[in-house]
């Protein structure tokens, strides 16, 4: 089944008709000041739902959408969320019929599932979604990549691809790339923090995390559930990163509570910039909610609640945008209160002591 | 485990103006707590400190307080209330002093003896300018098959201290706070809330609101539980809602552990990425 999906993805997503098509858009290529001022960046961060398509050029025309809007705010980065591909499965044969199916039943099952407990039935189906995630790996990989790219090219913007499945090897990864303005390839991060439900699919963990300098600050790009674990941040701050973007897709009813628990801690304790993009809507059975948000150390943000800029709703299509400052973030770690301090004593042999590892 | 937090609000500290005042107000809690059944009671961040300074009413600087201090008046009379209430008490912080050093340090008493002692390990910016010293381990103490670890005030922000007491079993953490500067229901989220959720352990949280020296503390008094097992999904198995002053809630092993499989953080902890962490080999200075 594997092979035959990623046979049909091959044919559906052609990186010739991608490039045909970008042609007949005719983006109108933007002219940024080279002269970048990391006092005063702008960033965007995509909340949107999921819409299966039928057509690459329907895909094509959403991302692009959404990057325009970026552009046209001035933004250097732009960043898409977790299992930004997901519309693609439209392209299955099929699908759109029984996916209907599957939303409408999950929504009817909704609050029974949520009383007794119960897994989405899509959720407990590993081996159909495996051979699904194996088989359009390759293909789609290679199209965001193309896509992305050209993106990137033409509205002169550091554009996050948003995470799409990796296969190496055999081994399925939860993955994104980051893109420059010049349409190069900066880099590709692999999660390293999974899911029950990802463990479950067969998706394998990446244990490295690398830095990506850009002309205004130093970024990392962990994935999700990364920002539940301090340590992903506490390592990007002594590599000597200042922003971490966080692509997240939340498979829950959407809590301020349960949100509260990822990214936005991390920012406090660590003292960086975070760009949270999200991904929200029903598709096959499952629902996926939360909001795009950009954070900074509460000192940072003018109602003292570390917030920049916050989706206003958790589902739904949504851009936000906000100004960063290399400076400010700098000036606020030197006067940081409850922050910033080291002991050595106590922190020689954490790894060892805490962690179990010789 | 039945637990309890005190909170005083400013205008009960500027009451009390006699180290004797104190106590009885501490006996008057701790009387009140024993009513309600309470295992374990915490007193607020700072209590000790506030302690010495009603024994020196002439010092009205945090540096002049730091000269006098001295913790063992304050920690024997706790420890002689212990004796007659059955009830494992945290006294609040306080400083003491060791050789040159200052610390910022709690214990938890049971029947008169001190059976858990902590240090805070990481240091405020005004605790660094005032040359405090800082604590260099965490230590944990098992009372009827619960094991209760302390972290103090300012630690709450640095979460490989939670997470060394969470990875040696933690089930409860008592913290005694207080913090300057301007009152922001945002600093505790970013705190021991966010803590709680990320190691998964109960977490009894008092906060000191009232004045040392000329310096305001303001805190919160708090019980925390991961999300999944608080009725309204939201962390809080009790705070104070500006009705009382001793917040109490009933600390469920079970009911966590039950949470915990519903969402298991420390499950999917990635120990071979974290190899990455140099800081934690001592080489941060490289």
């Amino acid at each position: 089944m594997e092979f035959l999906i990623e046979k049909w993805f091959n044919r559906k997503i052609s990186l010739d008709r991608i490039e045909k098509y970008f042609k007949q858009l005719q983006i109108k290529k933007r002219k940024l000041s080279k002269d970048i001022n990391p006092e005063d960046i702008r960033v965007s961060c995509v909340e949107r739902q999921i819409y299966p398509v039928n057509s690459l050029e329907k895909y094509i025309d959403m991302l692009c959408g959404f990057v325009d809007q970026a552009a046209k705010e001035n933004s250097r980065l732009i960043v898409f969320p977790e299992y930004n591909f997901f519309d693609l499965f439209g392209f299955i044969p099929g699908f759109s019929f029984i996916n209907q199916i599957l939303n409408k039943k999950a929504i009817k099952n909704k609050d029974k599932e949520k009383d007794r407990g119960i897994e989405s039935h899509l959720k407990g189906n590993n081996y159909f979604l495996t051979a699904i995630f194996k088989g359009v790996a390759k293909p789609v990989e290679a199209g965001v990549k193309k896509i992305v790219s050209l993106l990137a090219k033409e509205y002169g913007i550091h554009i996050y691809t948003g995470s799409y499945i990796l296969k190496e090897k055999e081994e399925i990864y939860n993955a994104g790339s980051l893109f420059g303005p010049d349409g190069n390839l900066i880099g590709t991060q692999k999660k390293m923090h999974l899911t029950d439900f990802e463990v479950k699919l067969g998706i394998k963990r990446g244990n490295k995390m690398e830095v990506y300098s850009l002309p205004f600050g130093k970024v990392v790009c962990p994935i999700c559930m990364d920002a539940t674990y301090f340590e992903t941040f506490r390592i990007a701050r002594e590599m000597g990163v200042d922003m971490v973007i966080l692509p997240i897709a939340n498979l829950e009813e959407y809590s301020t509570w349960k949100a509260l628990r990822g990214i936005w801690p991390r920012v406090q304790e660590s003292y960086l910039y975070g760009f949270k993009s999200s991904l929200n809507g029903w598709i096959a059975g499952m629902h996926f909610t939360g909001k795009a948000g950009i954070f900074a150390p509460l000192s940072m943000t003018e109602k003292k609640d570390g917030v920049l800029s916050l989706s206003p709703f958790y589902e739904g299509n949504h851009l936000i945008t906000a100004n960063i400052n290399m400076k400010k973030l700098y000036e606020a770690r030197e006067k940081a209160e409850y922050h910033e301090d080291k002991n050595a004593e106590f922190e020689k042999n954490f790894i060892e002591k805490t962690y179990n590892i010789n | 485990m039945k637990a309890a937090s005190v909170e005083w609000q400013k205008s009960e500290w500027k009451r009390i103006d006699k180290p004797k005042d104190l106590i009885g107000k501490i006996k008057e809690y701790l009387e009140k707590a024993i009513k309600e059944q309470v295992d374990i009671i915490v007193f607020p961040g700072f209590t000790g400190v506030f302690f010495n300074q009603l024994n020196c009413p002439d010092n009205i600087s945090l540096r002049s307080l730091i000269k006098e201090a001295d913790s063992r008046e304050y920690i024997e009379q706790v420890k002689e209330l212990s004796r007659e209430h059955k009830i494992a008490i945290c006294p609040g912080s306080y400083w003491q002093k060791e050789k040159n050093n200052i610390y910022h340090e709690s214990c938890l008493i049971i029947n008169g003896e001190v059976q858990l002692k902590q240090r805070q390990i990481y240091l405020a910016r005004w605790e660094r300018e005032l040359g405090f010293s800082r604590g260099e381990k965490i230590e944990l103490k098992e009372i009827k098959d619960w094991k209760l670890a302390l972290i103090i005030s300012t630690d709450v922000f640095y979460p490989q201290v939670s997470r060394m007491a969470a990875l040696r079993g933690a089930d409860i953490v008592l913290c005694p706070a207080g913090f300057t500067g301007e009152k922001n229901r945002a600093l505790p989220l970013s705190g021991l809330w966010q803590e709680v959720q990320q190691n998964q352990f109960f977490a009894i949280e008092s906060g000191f609101n009232g004045f040392l020296g000329e310096q305001s503390f303001w805190g919160e008094s708090v019980i925390y539980a991961p999300l999944e097992m608080t009725k309204k999904g939201d962390g809080y198995l009790a705070r104070n809602s500006g009705q009382q002053s001793l917040i109490i809630a009933e600390l469920d092993n079970k009911k966590r552990r039950k949470a915990i499989s519903q969402f298991d953080v420390l499950s999917q902890l990635n120990r071979e990425f974290y190899q990455q962490m140099k800081i934690f080999r001592g080489r941060w200075m490289q």
